[in-house]
């Protein structure tokens, strides 16, 4: 994943405002691949190479933001390097540790279709916000002429506007985003290094593989997750009857030492979050009104979570992983610890269930 | 035995997964790190790549390099650049690099050689760990897998379309380097005379020219030879596997036997005598194992205990009861202390069940083929009461009689013996492997070689030419200099 406007980018964005001299002694090969070109931009931003990027962009082009301008500065239509230049200029102004990744790069002919997420915080209000985006740019000759961004921008709107129900980082650990991605280069953390051997049962984005019997890790509480790594590491979770638990004690235990678990979990935050199940949208399952009112008092009234709770989001969940879980807690196969408190929590709520196939049902309710 | 009796299931479940645990190990390939410091090489390879550039001047290097292997026993070899690839675009690009810069790459995918023979102390380590993809046809019970695809995984998603493939007997291993190896897997005698790569039907691999290539028999055939076995030694990276799959069964059937160590020899000649009599998709093997927290001062027979596991690939209930008839009827079985019978299993269960065994310890292993399991199941009994590992488990698995078709796996015989150690101490690792080394150094005289995914390759380096028959080992080197004159990859560990 790459990280794009960073500190450096913030500088060449100045640089492109003051009208430098944008010479192109530095300039890499030129290509004609569109998604060469797409690769070569982002790099560029990476590096802060003013050159490259001047090269890149078509005098004519345009370079779009679907939003606002009043209300979001660097919103609106922009025209040629100048006009990107001011774009970057107006993101400096007014974020601090703007951090974003690109996901996938799709071609279509010379269309490059670039998915990705941001995350940055509002330097008036405070409030660091996460939104998915897309990138559409379209390439001719070498050069890019049509940039798009769609994004949540109501979210970053939200942000702007003090809104602090779309922050990001409700916890500490949530909040510090790793240094690397603050100086946007390419994250080398210790937690990248360490989630290596996660990627095999929760997928290389931390999205879950359910024929692995792994759930989602994205868009969880920091806190939350710690405290499962560390359940699993002191026996409150994961015992050998939990068959598919199990292989998360030799896991959680050989992350190491607390320094390691915390770069761990901080990699697992700033990924992109997976995409939540449209709970409101559902019909709530008849005569579950009480049992889903208790599931909302920790988990949210879509399951979206509640960090003071302790509530973990349960909405970007499979159905089968939920509808496991509940069997396990029902069981005494989770939850069996004294000293898992919001464990024994969900042990006793999940015993209040009337029957197995209401728990199926709660479970898809909520779930993916 | 006095405490025999008070064995409690779990007890049984999670020794009878010790033993048999790690029996295919993946060893990927190579993985690469490289830093991009502004204006390096590496910068510019970085540039070019999705995934991540590693070196050593970065300050995580310590952390990457340890997280490429697995296990706790951290190999201390340092590779110059640690790349891990995030598509096999990445991957191309990764071997260029290496090819222009005069770097020699290794491959790793989930990091699970107990030799970690993929960890060099120069050059690119290339981890294909993220390339995932599974794409079934049911209609031609083929399937095209991603070298970090988990066995478990596989088989979940295989059993969407009421199919399945040999993988490896640890869930967690992917594909990869199991199959490169050869793969002792799941009713492989079975399905895939006896190794899982001759399910193997096509390959696309990553030559030490950036390119990307199909081999099969009929494309490529010498390539697709020597990946069929070449193992840690192939001179390329392989980013997808086209498998042959096979009906899935519709129960795994079987029992799992507890017996006294005295029943070594017993269990040994019902192995040698009996189970080549049964149906090829009954699976057998014994392992040995002590029982928690016996003394060391304690006879043989009061430490260890030996467990004998069966599973039949079936159709039904029906058919599970009488392809394992003839070992639920025989005397062998009534020396059992404990057992678990009439299991009505799966995968997942299977899967489950074995994760016990194979905890993220500190591990070495070595293994052997040998015709009769009978001597060298001698010498090793008479060696495990001194082993210094706190555990020991060696394993005999019949993987079948078989006529195998012509590749680099070309060590094979019907039976299959390993022995894994595992300690917590590091004052016990030493000892450990001096203990194996000893002991593969006596059986390798009654043995048809090694298996290269499980052969102490860090320990017995100049028998690593024995993981292969004399005509195919020359022959890798041969195709190895045809395909690779200039040495993009590296050679076998330890090897010049």
């Amino acid at each position: 994943m790459k990280k794009l406007y960073g500190t450096a980018l913030a500088a060449c964005a100045a640089a492109l405002v003051a009208g430098m001299s944008l010479n192109a002694n530095a300039q890499a090969e030129a290509t004609d691949d569109p998604e060469q070109v797409v690769r070569d931009l982002y790099t560029a931003f990476e590096e802060g190479d003013m050159a490259a990027i001047e090269t890149l962009i078509a005098p004519d082009a345009t370079w779009t933001y679907y939003g606002p301008p009043s209300a979001l500065p660097f919103g609106g239509v922009r025209r040629g390097p100048e006009g990107v230049g001011d774009f970057f200029a107006k993101v400096a102004e007014t974020l601090d540790n703007p951090v974003a990744g690109q996901t996938r790069f799709l071609v279509d002919g010379d269309t490059v279709i670039v998915p990705g997420f941001e995350e940055s915080t509002v330097k008036k209000t405070g409030i660091r916000y996460r939104a998915d985006n897309v990138h559409i740019f379209k390439v001719r000759d070498g050069k890019i002429v049509q940039f798009e961004e769609f994004i949540d921008s109501g979210k970053v709107l939200l942000a702007f506007q003090g809104d602090d129900s779309v922050a990001v980082g409700k916890s500490a650990a949530a909040a510090v985003a790793t240094p690397a991605r603050a100086e946007g280069k390419i994250d080398k953390s210790v937690g990248k290094a360490l989630f290596t051997t996660c990627v095999g049962c929760h997928g290389d984005d931390g999205q879950g593989r359910a024929m692995m019997y792994a759930p989602n890790l994205t868009g969880l509480d920091s806190v939350y997750i710690t405290r499962q790594l560390e359940n699993f590491r002191q026996g409150r979770r994961g015992k050998i009857e939990d068959a598919h638990g199990f292989p998360m004690v030799g896991r959680a235990t050989a992350i190491g030492d607390a320094e390691n678990l915390a770069a761990v979990v901080r990699y697992i935050g700033a990924l992109p979050d997976a995409p939540a199940a449209k709970v409101a949208q559902r019909t709530a399952p008849a005569g579950l009104a009480g049992q889903l009112a208790t599931c909302a008092t920790c988990h949210g009234q879509n399951g979206e979570g509640n960090a003071q709770m302790g509530g973990p989001a349960i909405n970007t969940l499979d159905s089968d992983y939920i509808a496991l879980q509940l069997a396990n807690f029902r069981s005494g196969i989770r939850g069996y610890d004294e000293n898992d408190g919001q464990g024994q929590l969900m042990a006793a709520a999940a015993a209040a269930i009337p029957s197995d196939d209401d728990v199926v049902r709660i479970a898809e309710h909520y779930g993916r | 035995m006095p405490n025999n009796a008070r064995w409690s299931r779990r007890h049984l479940l999670k020794a009878g997964a010790i033993a048999s645990v790690p029996l295919a190990t993946g060893i990927g390939g190579c993985s690469i790190f490289s830093k991009p410091t502004a204006g390096s090489k590496a910068a510019a390879l970085q540039a070019k790549i999705g995934g991540t550039v590693v070196v050593k001047s970065d300050a995580a290097y310590e952390a990457w390099r340890k997280a490429m292997i697995w296990q706790l026993a951290k190999a201390d070899r340092k590779p110059d650049m640690i790349v891990q690839a995030t598509s096999t675009a990445d991957v191309q690009e990764a071997v260029r690099y290496a090819a222009k810069n005069g770097m020699k790459a290794t491959t790793r995918c989930g990091g699970h050689s107990m030799a970690a023979c993929f960890l060099r102390d120069t050059g690119m380590l290339i981890d294909i760990g993220h390339l995932d993809g599974v794409e079934v046809d049911k209609a031609t019970k083929t399937a095209k897998v991603g070298p970090g695809v988990f066995s478990r995984g596989l088989s979940e998603r295989l059993l969407e379309d009421g199919l399945a493939f040999p993988g490896a007997h640890c869930g967690t291993v992917p594909i990869s380097g199991y199959l490169l190896g050869g793969g002792v897997g799941l009713n492989a005698n079975e399905w895939t005379h006896g190794l899982s790569v001759f399910g193997v039907k096509g390959i696309d691999i990553v030559t030490p020219d950036g390119e990307m290539r199909h081999a099969s028999e009929t494309e490529n055939p010498d390539l697709f030879w020597a990946a069929r076995g070449g193992g840690p030694g192939l001179f390329g990276v392989v980013t997808q596997f086209h498998l042959q799959c096979f009906d899935a069964p519709g129960v795994i059937w079987g029992d799992t036997y507890v017996l006294p160590y005295t029943a070594l020899s017993a269990v040994t000649d019902f192995m040698r005598d009996t189970v080549p009599t049964l149906d090829r998709s009954v699976e057998v093997l014994y392992a040995v194992a002590a029982i928690p927290d016996k003394s060391k001062d304690l006879p043989a027979e009061e430490r260890f205990q030996i467990f004998l596991d069966v599973n039949a690939f079936a159709k039904d209930e029906a058919e599970g009861r009488r392809k394992v008839a003839a070992i639920t009827n025989h005397p062998v079985t009534s020396l059992a202390v404990d057992a678990i019978r009439d299991r009505a299993g799966s995968y997942d269960r299977y899967y489950s069940d074995n994760e016990a065994g194979f905890p993220q310890a500190h591990w070495m292993g070595d293994s052997i083929w040998v015709d009769d399991p009978t001597e060298a199941m001698r010498i090793i009994g008479e060696a495990l009461p001194d082993c210094p590992a706190p555990r020991a488990a060696p394993l005999v698995l019949y993987t079948g009689e078989q006529d195998q078709p012509d590749a680099a796996a070309s060590r094979y015989a019907p039976y299959y013996i390993a022995c894994y150690f595992e300690w917590d101490e590091e004052a016990d690792e030493a000892p450990s492997r001096a203990f194996s080394r000893e002991l593969f150094k006596k059986l390798k005289p009654i043995a048809r070689g090694s298996y290269i995914n499980e052969m102490d390759q860090e320990g017995r380096p100049e028998d690593v030419p024995d993981c292969y028959s004399p005509e195919a080992w020359a022959r890798l080197a041969q195709l190895r200099k045809q395909w690779d004159p200039t040495g993009v990859f590296h050679d076998f560990y330890g090897q010049a």
